[in-house]
């Protein structure tokens, strides 16, 4: 009871937190810019992307999140926790948080859930976005016809929940490494050229692409880019192998992170 | 029987302690042990003044009681109750600010504080109070980035505040601040102290600490050289008191009065006294030996050199 308290506080205090212009700034420019890419790409290229008889939400929603999913997710989970420890590191809060009558592992777990929660909302703020957006270029280019078909709101849900999960390990990893390595710039690194190995790993199809959290992102799903070949369901329909390696990453590097964490000397 | 009255009345000064610590060891490598041996009892309802110099260890033992850093031998007891490794609910009663505050710059002083609220799991309406308390009331609605060094320490200290907490842990808080602030710190720290908190309070600032504590303790190379209340220091003090003539004949004068007296130079001379008749008398005893004398200084250690003597030693 008292422990469940004590994650709720935890987690409201993150959220004060969070309100930063970094945290908010760097949510509205990765909206905004696979928001911005998909219209300009469906104004720009009308005439390819018209199909007759075709749902066009169908492709409409595969383009943009095929562009959330494979290019922008990943440095947007990096870049979210790197200001997230910014934040954190300029105002010195380790130190005050963790003379609290709150264990260090809740503090880490509440911190990651909200960073969790953040990559959700704007997941899901991107979903609402295309559905928007997909109306707006109707009204710019009715040949399009997205007012005679009905979007496929099951596919858009199923797909960025999918997402979600399948970023659930790359989450963990980037929390955990910049924990340890506790500098900003370090952490930032160390995730960027994860993410860079991730890249080629998933777009060459090499055998190791499950072994790396980012690249689980890119794999999870069938957007026609991407070498599908590992990815197994593992109950049909229901839960891929790149899924359950990215709630198994999650919890190995969550608990790692924790055992580091509060065994961690506070110096600075 | 005796061993039980002995038991008891250990068990009567523990409880009398907000904070006990018994043969403290940390180093942070093997090599360096920065902490050895610290032995400290800091009373209830104390001001305690922790001392010393730079890379002392000061903050070392301060973040030892804190649990930030976890000590490598010995025994910490906070108001009688162990450590906070072993009881996480001492936190509840226990504030802090070290260094430097933890503050968030793109929120406002009420928010910074409604964080600590929830993690503290105390109402928010306690924010006006702390505010007030620390004379922040006309800046809650201000971002921190645009506070000063003083108000940050003072936001600092209402943080710490914000749970009432009986024992306040505060390392340096007046870095920073200017005269008129660190005024208003000692105002703030007296009236806490008449609360019945109990304060711990490292500075190197000696007069600030000699102004507004109740007990001292001096650390140096990592050991207590030192500690006991101000009336304690004043005692030493007036053992370490002298004069310092300026009269004839000082050859006399050092001859006649043996180990108490040190020439400075040819007209002067220092005599280590003490009490009220010390002065009178050595005039008298000086003039019956024939020394002229045109000058006495009468020298009372102050705590700066208090403490460069005592470190020295």
């Amino acid at each position: 009871m008292v422990t469940s308290i004590n994650f709720i506080r935890s987690i409201k205090a993150e959220w004060i937190k969070s309100r930063s212009r970094a945290v908010i700034g760097l949510m509205l420019f990765c909206i905004a810019f696979v928001i911005a890419i998909v219209l300009v790409a469906g104004y720009m290229d009308v005439y390819n992307r018209v199909a007759i008889s075709k749902n066009p939400w169908d492709r409409f929603f595969i383009g943009g999140l095929a562009i959330y999913i494979l290019f922008v997710m990943a440095p947007f989970v990096i870049l979210l926790i790197s200001a997230i420890f910014y934040i954190e590191e300029k105002a010195n809060g380790w130190k005050f948080m963790y003379t609290l009558n709150i264990s260090r592992t809740q503090t880490y777990i509440s911190k990651l859930l909200v960073i969790s929660f953040l990559i959700l909302v704007s997941s899901a703020i991107i979903g609402l976005l295309l559905i928007l957006a997909g109306y707006g270029l109707d009204s710019l280019l009715p040949e399009y016809e997205f007012s005679y078909y009905i979007p496929n709101i099951s596919f858009l849900l199923e797909t960025i929940t999918r997402a979600f999960i399948s970023c659930l390990g790359a989450i963990a990893l980037q929390f955990m490494i910049s924990i340890i390595t506790n500098n900003v710039i370090l952490s930032l690194g160390i995730g960027v050229f994860t993410y860079i190995i991730a890249f080629i790993q998933a777009f060459s199809a090499t055998s190791t692409v499950l072994y790396n959290p980012f690249a689980l992102i890119m794999i999870n799903q069938d957007f026609g880019a991407i070498d599908l070949e590992y990815r197994k369901y593992l109950i049909e329909g229901i839960l891929t192998n790149v899924e359950l390696y990215s709630i198994l990453f999650f919890v190995l590097f969550t608990t790692i992170g924790c055992i580091y964490e509060s065994g961690k000397n506070i110096k600075g | 029987m005796a061993h039980n009255e002995e038991q008891q009345k250990n068990l009567r000064i523990m409880s009398e302690l907000a904070i006990q610590i018994n043969n403290l060891h940390f180093g942070y490598s093997q090599k360096e042990n920065i902490l050895k041996e610290l032995n400290l009892m800091v009373p209830e309802g104390a001001i305690y003044g922790f001392l010393g110099r730079n890379g002392a260890g000061k903050s070392t033992a301060l973040r030892n009681i804190l649990g930030l850093l976890k000590p490598q031998q010995g025994n910490i007891s906070i108001l009688g109750k162990g450590s906070v490794a072993i009881d996480r609910s001492l936190y509840q009663e226990i504030g802090s600010l070290i260094e430097s505050p933890s503050l968030y710059n793109h929120l406002n002083a009420r928010q910074n504080l409604n964080i600590a609220c929830e993690l503290r799991g105390v109402s928010r309406d306690r924010v006006d109070k702390v505010l007030e308390d620390v004379g922040l009331e006309n800046a809650k609605g201000k971002k921190v980035r645009k506070f000063s060094m003083g108000m940050k320490q003072r936001l600092g200290l209402a943080i710490a505040l914000v749970h009432d907490p009986t024992l306040l842990i505060l390392d340096e808080p007046t870095n920073g601040l200017d005269p008129q602030g660190i005024q208003e710190m000692r105002i703030i720290l007296k009236n806490l102290q008449s609360q019945g908190k109990t304060i711990i309070l490292s500075s190197h600032l000696l007069s600030e600490i000699e102004k507004v504590a109740s007990h001292i303790g001096i650390l140096n190379d990592g050991k207590l050289v030192f500690e006991g209340s101000i009336e304690d220091l004043n005692e030493l003090k007036a053992k370490e008191s002298c004069v310092i003539l300026k009269c004839s004949h000082v050859a006399k004068v050092d001859s006649l009065l043996g180990n108490a007296a040190e020439i400075i130079d040819k007209d002067h001379i220092k005599v280590k006294g003490q009490g009220k008749r010390f002065i009178p008398e050595l005039i008298k005893l000086l003039c019956n030996e024939g020394v002229d004398i045109y000058e006495v200084v009468d020298e009372k250690p102050n705590l700066v050199q208090l403490f460069m003597h005592i470190t020295k030693r």
